[in-house]
């Protein structure tokens, strides 16, 4: 699929916009030209009419055109002038020597009024009259006592060549287009030329990110003063993103590391209980209490191993994770019997305080790790003989879970609970690594806590206990 | 000699335990931060083996707390923690020597051996005494260009003489510094041991090379 380029975009675009105000600006200002010129025009054609309209007189008793006489004279044989006046009480009219033959268009309105029109001129050219609806001028001493001018209407139209304004506009017209034509070539280079030049800092800046090596991700990109603002704020933002992804880079590295740590502590065990093992030869059972010794601490391994393992696969698992609805609470008493036994030798007893309403939608089996890590902690590290207290609650479209127990060692917790949510943090190392404890679990539960769109927090009280609480959208608030 | 080994994990603190005494060394052992400091500021030690990340105090907070205390006593972290800075660390907190795990046990003991020369200015595992060499590798012993037998308590007896040659030495130090389970108190197992050895190491005429300080102790020297 081809993408879309923006500087295509930007320079089609543009160029388009350009056009289309030029044509429109062009097409405007021509037509006020034109208009103006044929105002002019207008002004010379009444002015010199309404000069020849009193040419049109009344004298004993008849119309009478003087304009004629005026035309017929020898001296004004080469006047072009095209007039032609209609008696439209006769239906005759008279015309000026340059008609011949031919009659005029006319067009007229009311009394008086000038109305100007384009037509065809006999010779075939254009041309544009004025008509107009008159009466003859009528003097009394020139026997025309009975001669009434409104009985006598006349059409007087004057006609007048306009290819000298014709030539005028069509050149008015081309340069119109000419101008308009060289703006937008002149406007599409100019934005040509600035596009390229300024994304000749943006291709520079994408080769100084490609030349980067692996080793450089974690540090932000140096921002080049010449860089359009705009592209800034992406590479700020791409700055942004890296720091993100260097954070995760080094929570990784830190976790391999931990796993580095984790891994060789019980595998030095292992080699040296052999390596002194075989040191001297010994009693058959001297040796099968070494391997004794090796084989627990093999197990240690496998144990954290096989939670590496799941850990591993969990970071996998966002994409095979089942929704379905179910109830925590019916969810939380099958957990908490596989730790009826333990809790028991443990001399602790369980306070359910369940509020009878935490539907949930969810994945089942990665909620009931998370329930499974809970209870066994509280269960493992509860002080003997005390109350481990579990509470379910749903209030504003959120189900919370909580699991309280007494510690007898509360000042080992320490100030920043967060760090029960580490990766291999241990309160008690040799002890903890003894007991099965591999560290990661906490840290397990705050993943799948996250993948599950919830949350898990840690809190202690001043009354020695400590509690995990979690919590999740109930089933009508799923999405929110 | 005596050593301390401050190791949280059981199969791997045994193990070393175990492979220290059978070469001779007067071992104590705790997995405990707290316990361990309280060791090394109450005992003499010539080696302590200490591990990192341990309860209560951390080895690097112990190692500090040492030299803050101005004690000298050679300190050989043993660490699963291995990076460029986390061997940086351990060294400039103190350390004398870093071991990273898992580690061989011969390693363990090259390097437990170099830190007792260290501790008493000598370069070579071998320790001469006019005509008497002590191997303290391969642990025998040779006067006049032959080679003496000697039992392992005679051995350390020796050694523990040779590494401090030409200084008295009390025979509760001695005691201190070669039996595993010494409680305090005075025995005459020195003497008897003292006996043994001048008896192998004086043959054919040659001269003493141990000398008995009255009231004080003994010495290891040329004449």
């Amino acid at each position: 699929m081809k993408r879309p380029s923006i500087r295509d975009r930007l320079l089609a675009w543009t160029t388009f916009v350009i056009t289309l105000i030029m044509a429109v600006a062009g097409t405007i200002l021509y037509y006020s030209v034109k208009k103006s010129l044929y105002s002019q025009h207008d002004l010379l054609l009444n002015e010199a009419a309404t000069l020849i309209l009193i040419g049109v007189k009344a004298r004993d008793g008849e119309v009478y055109h003087e304009w004629k006489t005026s035309l017929d004279s020898p001296s004004q044989k080469s006047n072009k002038s095209m007039i032609q006046v209609w008696d439209l009480k006769t239906g005759e009219s008279v015309k000026s020597p340059s008609l011949g033959e031919e009659n005029l268009e006319r067009k007229y309105g009311e009394l008086n009024e000038r109305v100007f029109y384009n037509l065809t001129l006999p010779n075939g050219v254009t041309g544009r009259a004025v008509g107009i609806l008159t009466h003859p001028v009528m003097k009394e001493m020139d026997g025309n006592e009975d001669f009434i001018p409104e009985n006598h209407p006349q059409i007087f139209v004057w006609a007048d060549n306009t290819e000298e304004l014709r030539d005028v506009l069509i050149k008015t017209k081309r340069a119109f287009v000419a101008a308009g034509v060289a703006v937008v070539l002149l406007s599409t280079a100019a934005i040509w030329l600035i596009i390229y030049f300024s994304s000749l800092a943006v291709q520079s800046f994408g080769s100084d990110l490609l030349s980067r090596r692996g080793t450089e991700i974690g540090e932000p990109i140096p921002i080049p003063s010449h860089l359009p603002s705009e592209v800034v704020e992406i590479a700020k933002k791409f700055n942004a993103l890296l720091e993100r992804i260097d954070h995760f880079r080094k929570k990784d590295q830190s976790f391999f590391l931990n796993v580095a740590h984790e891994v060789r502590t019980p595998l030095s065990g292992v080699k040296a209980v052999i390596e002194q093992a075989l040191r001297r030869p010994r009693t058959v059972e001297d040796y099968q209490q070494r391997l004794s010794e090796a084989l627990d601490a093999t197990e240690n391994l496998v144990r954290l191993i096989n939670r590496l393992m799941e850990f591993g696969k969990l970071r996998n698992a966002r994409e095979s994770m089942v929704q379905s609805t179910l109830n925590l609470e019916f969810l939380l008493e099958t957990v908490l019997e596989n730790f009826c036994r333990k809790a028991s030798e443990n001399g602790l007893q369980f306070d359910l305080n369940f509020c009878g309403n935490t539907e949930l939608n969810t994945d089942e089996e990665l909620l009931r790790i998370v329930a499974n890590n809970l209870v066994e902690n509280a269960v493992n590290y509860g002080s003997p003989n005390t109350v481990l207290m579990l509470k379910t609650s749903n209030a504003e479209g959120m189900i919370e879970f909580e699991i309280r127990n007494e510690l007898s060692n509360m000042e080992r917790i320490p100030e920043n609970l967060d760090v029960f949510f580490d990766p291999f943090y241990r309160g008690d190392e040799a002890r903890d690594l003894m007991n099965k404890n591999i560290g990661i679990g906490l840290s397990f539960c705050k993943e799948v806590m996250i993948m599950l769109g919830g949350e898990i927090t840690a809190t202690k009280s001043s009354d020695y206990s400590l509690s995990f609480t979690i919590r999740l959208p109930a089933k009508d608030h799923a999405g929110d | 000699m005596r050593i301390l080994v401050l190791e949280d994990y059981p199969p791997l603190r045994s193990s070393i335990v175990e492979c220290l005494t059978e070469e001779g060394y007067a071992v104590d052992s705790t997995d405990s931060g707290d316990e361990g400091l309280w060791f090394i500021r109450n005992h003499d030690y010539n080696v302590v083996l200490l591990d990192i990340m341990v309860p209560e105090v951390n080895g690097l907070e112990i190692l500090k707390k040492l030299r803050g205390d101005g004690n000298p006593v050679s300190v050989i972290v043993i660490s699963a923690l291995d990076t460029v800075n986390q061997r940086i660390e351990g060294l400039e907190s103190g350390a004398d020597d870093y071991l990273v795990k898992p580690f061989s046990l011969d390693e363990m003991l090259a390097r437990v051996r170099v830190q007792i020369r260290r501790g008493h200015a000598k370069k070579s595992p071998l320790i001469t005494v006019g005509d008497l060499i002590i191997d303290t590798t391969k642990k025998s012993v040779q006067r006049a260009g032959k080679t003496i037998d000697l039992t392992r308590n005679e051995y350390l007896l020796l050694e523990c003489l040779a590494f401090r040659n030409g200084e008295v030495l009390s025979r509760e130090e001695i005691v201190r510094q070669i039996y595993q389970d010494y409680e305090g108190g005075t025995s005459n197992v020195v003497d008897v041991y003292i006996g043994y050895l001048r008896k192998k190491l004086h043959t054919e005429g040659l001269p003493d090379v141990i000398h008995t300080k009255r009231g004080h102790g003994y010495l290891l020297s040329e004449s």
